[in-house]
């Protein structure tokens, strides 16, 4: 048995049974971990008012080898995530950034970088910035370090700079140049202006990428090019983004 | 005809919070017990399943539909309460504070686990609404909780009702479930207009 002290961020809050929560979280060493918090749904809880999704947490717990679950010993609030949850918008975007890495962090595996992006995008947020960019970049940051959809500076297939029309194809989890990729059938066009807002998100920090204004028409059409990847590469769509669509098409 | 043992296993694990070596743990306990104790577990279990159902109405549990919070005259019917879950019903009761009419939910709004307004009994609420002059969201102090009180107030508000939130003097993350019933009722009484 081991006692581990880490900061992490917290992914997932879970009932269990009559007097305890799974948690799960996100660290840099260890990746995702799911740990029980005993007697956290109790009232005079030390838990109580610490396990909050997407707060930043400093997380002690125990561990046997062999078992996924460990044991909470205590958690500290390092920044809550109250800001973002004020309103509905925001508690949406908190359970989608989520998902993320519930579906792609792995279990017990080194995710500094996975962390860093949920860290500095929860930062930027708790700071007002634009959600819907925000958003953006998310999503393409999380596939990029999920080794696809590399910054489109050179087509893949033929190894020339992506200067003219650029094509995402049908089953595509990168971007081509028209020659490459443009007769299949149910491929995207991608325009000038979406590109740049990709480049811009390769390049700059999201309070940085904030600064320049964005058109509303790059923003929607580069959740589409995200959306498009992400199922070719996972296979499926992440729960969440469904939900939030029919969510927000029944206001 | 596979082992009855296993088959016990197996069922027992299927419940909620329930893993497989607390099954096993509970089915040798069951091999244990004397038959007249086997025979009223599982004689209860099939009566809860005959006898017991979601009221038509408010999705609350009862032996009748519609359930007694339902058809009781002397209730309040311009207001409702909002909840979670049929077991959210009790302690609100248990404050006295309140007498209109419940609706359970039957769930909470959770993108992530692919819970989205259609997996919860908003229809039915909207359908509800005749004569209702006030809603009372109490749903759990929580993420989930709270999501799915600021989703109802959009919904509602624009068809002229007055949405309130319990005030909950408890930290964010609790449970009506846990919460005693002199905090539950000072939270009704000091409910706010969302
Ligand atoms: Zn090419
Ligand atoms: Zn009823």
């Amino acid at each position: 048995m081991s006692l581990i002290t880490s900061e992490a961020l917290i992914l997932d809050v879970l009932d269990l049974h009559d007097r305890d929560r799974i948690v799960t979280f996100l660290t840099r060493e260890h990746g995702k971990k799911k740990g029980v918090a005993k007697g956290a749904r109790t009232k005079h809880s030390r838990f109580a008012g610490q396990l909050q999704p997407l707060a930043k947490v400093e997380i002690t717990w125990f561990e046997q080898e062999g078992r996924d679950l460990g044991r909470l010993s205590s958690v500290e609030m390092v920044r809550p995530a109250h800001r973002l949850q004020a309103d509905l918008e925001g508690l949406l975007l908190g359970s989608y950034l989520a998902d993320h890495l519930l579906e792609m962090a792995q279990d017990n595996e080194p995710s500094d970088l996975f962390f860093r992006l949920l860290d500095a995008t929860l930062e930027a947020l708790l700071a007002d910035v634009d959600r819907d960019l925000a958003a953006r970049y998310f999503e393409v940051w999380m596939l990029r370090l999920a080794g696809v959809f590399p910054p489109p500076h050179e087509c893949p297939a033929c190894g020339r700079p992506l200067t003219g029309p650029v094509v995402l194809p049908p089953a595509g989890e990168t971007l081509l140049c028209a020659d490459c990729g443009g007769e299949a059938p149910g491929g995207l066009a991608v325009r000038p202006e979406t590109l740049e807002l990709l480049r811009r998100i390769g390049r700059l920090s999201l309070p940085k990428a904030a600064e320049v204004p964005t058109a509303p028409a790059a923003l929607r059409q580069l959740e589409e090019v995200a959306a498009r990847i992400r199922r070719n590469f996972l296979q499926r769509e992440l729960r969440s983004y469904g939900v939030i669509q029919a969510t927000r098409a029944g206001l | 005809m596979s082992d009855p043992l296993a088959r016990l296993i197996g069922e027992l694990a299927r419940l909620p919070g329930i893993g497989p070596k607390t099954a096993t743990r509970l089915a040798h306990h069951l091999l244990k017990v004397a038959p007249a104790e086997a025979q009223a577990l599982a004689s209860a279990v099939l009566e809860v399943k005959e006898k017991l159902f979601h009221c038509s109405a408010c999705n609350a549990i009862t032996p009748v539909d519609p359930c007694r919070w339902c058809t009781d005259e002397r209730r309040d019917r311009a207001r409702i309460c909002v909840v979670e879950e049929p077991f959210n019903i009790e302690p609100v009761e248990r404050t006295g504070e309140y007498h209109g009419l419940y609706h359970v939910l039957l769930g909470a709004l959770s993108p992530h686990r692919g819970i989205g307004p259609d997996r919860l009994a908003i229809p039915a609420l909207l359908e509800r609404l005749a004569g209702i002059e006030e809603v009372i969201v109490a749903t759990n102090p929580n993420v989930e909780g709270e999501a799915t009180a600021l989703y109802l107030a959009r919904v509602l508000k624009p068809r002229g009702l007055k949405v309130t939130r319990l005030a909950f003097g408890m930290p964010v993350g609790g449970d009506i479930e846990y919460t005693d019933e002199v905090t539950l009722g000072r939270s009704l009484a000091g409910r706010r207009e969302m």
